[in-house]
């Protein structure tokens, strides 16, 4: 039996598409849901997808009662000419420092079923009551569509990369890039163009799995939301490649990233030796030995800097040290993770070397990164 | 003779008679041999008394029965005493078995005598006198002779062979006796097996009785009876006894052979001959004498477990046979997300058969060789996992093997750094999945980011299906002009938000 009562509401069409020139992509017209809480980034879904989202009023709210959803969740599939939008309320636990296993820590109450099409756009109402405000739900054009050069600003601040096209999708920019540095290229850092760095964004590469994915004349796709970029729909974007560095640690560009990716990476570097130093010494062959190891080595990882000590003096761009130690942090806060996963085995796993395995993978891809770093 | 004579010799009694009343009292008859008789004659024109001595005659009464008397006595034994009128008399026995009880009279008269049994095995006499020379002899027979063993009345021997003796017969003295063997009621004569050897003949009086056995090599223990005065006793003679080194064994389901050893405890000499309960599957054509061993064998068994039992004279040995049993080893294995190949040893006995093997996971295990017969191996293909760990089975005989695989999911992130205003805002990244299987692992190493969102295409393929997921951060504001930084983890990668400093 639902426990809300849905106020769906079909009104004007609306678009999400910029303002931008546009020519059309070898692509098929296709279907986007976009889910608009109050306070919140548009959440967007390409054709048949889901997601879950805690509206970020919840957040703020720390109480919870039996009848207060904390949590919304979408489902979307094609039908036909349209988007089936399937919406529940979730029931459970507040948002903590994860995302939870949706479908095993909430219940769900189901809501409306809507079909919609290209353009429509539902208020769903009437859940204020139950913790989660007033949402808005579009189905829009989410055709890949393939920019002209003259619809953007591309600025080369270092040499190195190549932006070979861009894709936009439900505002959503996707950038082609290609390695013309000749070598293996480890991080680069894009950027708006503007005074302030908020919307620049760092790719550093050196944790994927795959290290060849920016390899010598090697392609590399990297998004961008239009509205974190801060690209108004009615302008150009401008899109700055503002700094490379190599693998070899060669580093082209703004000095301003420097620390944000050199240093950063020294610290992750660091800390991941640490970690892995600890791991080797570990001598562990049955099961208890190691989840014996895994608390030891969590006690150790937790001790390192509290977060109060990552700020810095305003108006300066941020100082090696900081970038040294928000990298210590971050592998620490990776490796806890990652530990406290592997301590979550289910008990039927045990007694088959599951958990060495585990370790010993953990541990081999530490000293991979690490060496990359 | 004359008047004048006769007168005389009356005169003559008279005055004897006269002396004798003046010196002994006539009242003590008891010691008075000889009573006097007073007669009264007229002689002369004158009364006179004459008085003579009494005579006595004891003999049975015409009722009395024959003497000898029965043994059993409590009767009454009749006496008629003959004497003169006035004769005064007493009786007495000479036997305490003879009790007068007619003591005392006057004149003839019945005396009755009180006869007691008589409990010895001897004849015996006694008699019963009046006055100083009647007397009557009574006879009476002996008591019959009684026999009895004392207890017990039986003995059990072993099943060596030996020499005993009875407990004792008890008679009396005087009366005989000859033992012997009982017919066996089963044929009609004594058995073979039992000997008396004492006494040789007959004996008389109390006494034991000797006999001896024969070794009893029988399945069975067997009795005779020794007969002696009416009485028995009886002999129980045991079958041999053993003892086996052990009293059971258990065989695995495959055909084999074991021993175990035999020690006769008794009857030594005696052949033992090992039977088995079962001969389809479990034999033994053992035998021997005193200490020995026996062989058995077992069949394979194919079907559950069985027990059968081998018997060696009063012992009994238990053979358990289990069904075909199959042990893993190991019991399972872990596979990294590459998989690859893998094997187990399934161990169990010869003839057992085993497979084909079958996973519950067919769309991940490949099962190359997963059939054999007694101790073998299932060897199966793992392939490589691009998804969450998983779990699967190889089942072989009933019993499960465990396959765990690694997790393959890797996640690329795209961007992995992001600088943020210092206003409360998301911040979005690309995450894309190898796997549509793979979770969104986010977690926040700082208060003031928090996941807030994630989602998924459910597409199998579509232009820039790459970035098929993203997850939401919602970063607070900064409630200071001072910029920060915090890191999370998405996906096994580190996510650094740069925030810049807020408005306070």
């Amino acid at each position: 039996m639902n426990r809300f009562r849905w106020i769906v509401v079909v009104s004007a069409l609306l678009s999400c598409r910029g303002a931008h020139a546009q020519e059309a992509a070898p692509s098929t017209a296709e279907l986007g849901a976009r889910l608009l809480l109050k306070n919140a980034p548009g959440l967007s879904v390409k054709g048949a997808g889901h997601m879950h989202a805690y509206p970020p009023d919840v957040l703020k709210d720390s109480t919870t009662t039996l009848n207060k959803a904390v949590a919304v969740k979408l489902v979307s599939s094609v039908s036909g000419d349209a988007l089936r939008i399937d919406l529940s309320g979730l029931f459970g636990p507040l948002p903590t420092n994860k995302l939870p296993d949706w479908d095993k820590d909430f219940t769900a109450q189901s809501g409306p079923s809507i079909a919609l099409r290209k353009n429509d756009t539902v208020v769903v109402t009437d859940l204020v009551n139950y913790g989660i405000a007033t949402l808005q739900l579009q189905v829009v054009d989410a055709t890949s569509v393939r920019l002209r050069p003259k619809d953007y600003d591309v600025i080369y601040r270092a040499a190195g990369l190549d932006i070979q096209s861009i894709d936009e999708s439900m505002s959503i920019f996707t950038f082609s890039l290609k390695n013309t540095l000749g070598k293996q290229i480890a991080a680069f850092a894009l950027s708006n163009g503007k005074t302030s760095r908020a919307g620049s964004t760092l790719t550093d590469l050196s944790w994927l799995d795959d290290d060849r994915k920016l390899a010598a004349s090697a392609t590399y796709a990297v998004a961008c939301d239009a509205e974190q970029a801060r690209w108004r729909p009615d302008s150009k974007p401008q899109i700055v490649l503002s700094a490379v560095l190599a693998a070899d640690g060669t580093f082209d560009g703004e000095s301003a990233y420097v620390p944000a990716i050199k240093d950063s990476r020294r610290g992750q570097k660091d800390q991941l030796g640490s970690v892995v130093d600890f791991m080797k010494a570990v001598k562990a062959t049955t099961d208890d030995e190691v989840m014996a190891a895994i608390k030891d080595l969590k006690a150790k990882i937790a001790a390192l800097p509290a977060e109060a000590a990552l700020e810095w003096q305003a108006g300066t761009d941020v100082t090696p040290d900081i970038a040294y130690k928000v990298g210590k942090q971050t592998v620490r806060t990776v490796v806890l993770a990652d530990l406290a996963d592997i301590e979550k085995t289910p008990k039927t796993y045990y007694g088959f070397g599951y958990l060495q395995k585990r370790f010993e993978t953990i541990k081999e891809r530490y000293t991979k990164i690490q060496a990359r770093l | 003779m004359s008047d004048a004579h006769r007168m005389l010799r009356n005169l003559a009694l008279l005055v004897r008679a006269a002396i004798l009343i003046a010196t002994i009292p006539i009242a003590d008859a008891h010691a008075q041999a000889t009573a006097l008789k007073k007669e009264y004659i007229y002689a002369g024109g004158r009364l006179l008394a004459i008085e003579e001595p009494c005579s006595y005659s004891l003999a049975a009464a015409s009722n009395a029965p024959a003497q000898p008397l029965a043994a059993s006595g409590g009767t009454t034994y009749p006496i008629s005493l003959t004497t003169g009128s006035g004769c005064t008399w007493t009786a007495s026995s000479n036997a305490t078995w003879l009790t007068v009880l007619t003591t005392s009279g006057t004149g003839s008269a019945t005396i009755n005598v009180l006869v007691a049994a008589n409990d010895q095995t001897t004849q015996r006499s006694g008699s019963v006198t009046v006055g100083s020379s009647a007397t009557l002899v009574i006879t009476q027979s002996a008591a019959p002779c009684t026999y009895s063993f004392s207890s017990p009345s039986s003995r059990s021997v072993s099943a060596d062979a030996g020499s005993y003796a009875t407990t004792s017969l008890v008679t009396g003295a005087t009366c005989t006796w000859t033992a012997t063997v009982a017919n066996d009621p089963a044929t009609g004569v004594p058995p073979n097996w039992l000997h008396i050897t004492s006494p040789a003949g007959s004996a008389t009086g109390t006494g034991t009785i000797g006999f001896a056995v024969d070794r009893n090599c029988t399945a069975a223990t067997r009795v005779a009876t020794i007969t002696a005065g009416g009485q028995s006793y009886t002999v129980t003679q045991a079958r041999p006894t053993y003892s086996l080194s052990s009293t059971s064994a258990t065989m695995s389901a495959a055909a084999g052979s074991s021993t175990f050893n035999v020690t006769a405890l008794t009857g030594s000499g005696c052949t033992w001959t090992a039977v088995s309960s079962s001969p389809s599957w479990l034999t033994t054509s053992s035998t021997g004498t005193a200490n020995g061993s026996v062989s058995f064998s077992v069949g394979f068994n194919s079907g559950p477990a069985r027990s059968g039992t081998i018997t060696v004279g009063d012992r009994t040995f238990t053979v358990n046979q289990s069904a075909c049993s199959y042990v893993f080893a190991p019991s399972g294995m872990s596979f990294s997300k590459d998989g690859g190949y893998g094997s187990f040893t399934v161990a169990s006995a010869t003839g057992c058969t085993w497979g084909p093997a079958t996973t519950s996971a067919p769309y991940w295990i490949s099962i190359t060789s997963g059939s054999g017969s007694g101790t073998g191996s299932v060897q199966f293909f793992v392939v490589g996992n691009n998804g969450p760990p998983r779990a699967a089975t190889i089942t072989v005989a009933g019993q499960s093997f465990v396959v765990i695989q690694e997790s393959g999911c890797s996640w690329t992130v795209s961007p992995t750094s992001a600088y943020v205003s210092g206003h409360a805002g998301g911040v979005l990244v690309w995450v894309q999945r190898n796997d549509r299987n793979c979770p969104l692992p986010v977690e926040s190493g700082v208060s003031w980011i928090t996941p807030m969102a994630g989602g998924c295409s459910d597409e199998d393929d579509y232009p820039g299906a790459w970035r098929d997921c993203w997850v939401a951060l919602f970063v607070a504001a900064n409630p200071t002009e001072n910029p920060r930084t915090g890191g999370v983890m998405i996906g096994g990668q580190p996510f650094i938000v740069y925030q810049m400093g807020g408005e306070p």
